[in-house]
């Protein structure tokens, strides 16, 4: 039995057996060949090792009481920031519904323009970020800053149809999912159109350093995990394909 | 059959993934511990025509399409997320239309037909590769996706 999919990717199937040496010798080879091949397959395959397991099931820990914190601004209490260092909250506001709305309401369009703040390669794909705060809901421009406990959210524009992930990075390299959210996030297929908001924000937690912010936008779908697994400190993933184009907003964290 | 610690060792990350193909990272976990337990409970129906790995990959599909396919849950899961992202194809190239569809379909179609329409459409698999899976002939495979294509294209003509 072949690994291979119908268009010729390694199964998902294919390259669980592949890394686990389950697959006969002729399918193990042919996966083999394909891998040396296809960088789709090597993220997908190198994301593989990222993954986190939780405890085996007979020495699971008992369930913790969730943590909650009061989000300044809001009245019903929001999800606490992870613990672990690094991460970004989902979260899960109805303010996602009022930022929309504001968000309509700006009259500060942000156009990506080279520079300090913004890159970009591609044409015609444009990210926004907010801020939603007491004060109501801010477009991030020029010069902005953003602090721990700030909550962002998204509003994308693509001038051609695609499939597209939003993105974070912080200072060490490490990559976030924004849009859609979660680890297992797969690049969304967008159709041509002005720009709209993005149904997931995400609150920063207070990792150190500038956070970027970037919208990747190929061709054919993609994974959250294929992404991580090749981001680094500047720019876009590596060895992204170059029909792909992508948009990165830099936000430095204010002084302490 | 190994025990359930071995088994998690070896193949945890295998069904985690897939598990992660269905449902959100905050749900997984709970799901591939599931997982786990059911397939202690089924461990006599492993007889080793595939592999432990094909054997535990077919076992958690159709745990998690089960799962899902419960009204309560199904109702829940459409609620808070009405764009399921686990139906996005894992390659591109696979039918978004028939996905689509399969995806309206899915809570209504036979057990089996949906995990022939999962595997086919949103896999991206080969009819071989579905027949391993399932541990049926390849002549099966295609005759299921035959009757779901009929079942799919009589819903686009009501």
């Amino acid at each position: 039995m072949s690994p291979l999919t119908r268009d010729g990717h390694l199964s998902d199937l294919g390259m669980e057996l592949y890394a686990l040496g389950e697959l006969v010798p002729a399918a193990h080879s042919e996966a083999e060949a394909h891998l040396q091949a296809c960088g789709a397959c090597q993220g997908r395959r190198a994301a593989m090792d990222t993954i986190e397991l939780p405890t085996a099931p007979e020495a699971a820990a008992p369930a913790q009481p969730p943590r909650l914190a009061v989000v300044p601004g809001g009245g019903a209490p929001k999800p606490a920031p992870a613990p672990e260092a690094g991460r970004r909250t989902r979260w899960w506001p109805a303010v996602v519904g009022t930022l929309a709305l504001a968000a309509g309401a700006l009259s500060m369009l942000l156009q990506p323009k080279p520079g300090a703040e913004y890159q970009l390669r591609g044409e015609g794909l444009t990210l926004e970020v907010y801020r939603d705060s007491e004060a109501g809901v801010e477009a991030l421009g020029v010069g902005a800053t953003v602090q721990a406990g700030d909550h962002l959210g998204f509003r994308l524009a693509s001038a051609e149809p695609g499939h597209v992930l939003v993105f974070g990075v912080d200072a060490r390299g490490v990559a976030w999912p924004a849009w859609p959210p979660g680890e297992a996030a797969h690049a969304v297929a967008v159709e041509a159109g002005p720009a709209r908001a993005l149904d997931a924000a995400v609150m920063l937690d207070d990792a150190t350093g500038d956070e970027r912010v970037l919208a990747v936008r190929c061709p054919d779908g993609f994974d959250f995990a294929a992404v991580a697994a090749h981001v680094g400190t500047e720019g876009p993933p590596s060895g992204l394909d170059p029909a792909c184009a992508w948009v990165e907003v830099r936000l430095p964290r204010a002084a302490p | 059959m190994p025990d359930i610690q071995e088994l998690y060792r070896r193949y945890g990350g295998l069904v985690l993934r897939r598990v992660r193909r269905f449902y959100a990272s905050e749900e997984a976990n709970d799901v591939v511990h599931e997982v786990f337990c059911r397939a202690i409970e089924k461990q006599d129906t492993f007889r080793g025509e595939s592999s432990a790995g094909t054997w535990l990959f077919r076992l958690t599909t159709r745990y998690c399409l089960n799962r899902l396919r419960d009204q309560k849950r199904r109702r829940e899961l459409l609620d808070a997320q009405g764009d399921l992202g686990w139906w996005a194809p894992s390659t591109d190239t696979a039918n978004q239309e028939r996905v689509a569809m399969t995806r309206e379909l899915w809570a209504e179609l036979d057990e089996e037909l949906a995990l022939v329409g999962i595997y086919y459409h949103v896999d991206g698999m080969s009819q071989a590769e579905i027949a391993e899976v399932l541990a049926v002939s390849r002549r099966t495979v295609g005759n299921r996706l035959e009757a779901l294509e009929t079942l799919l294209r009589a819903r686009v003509q009501r």
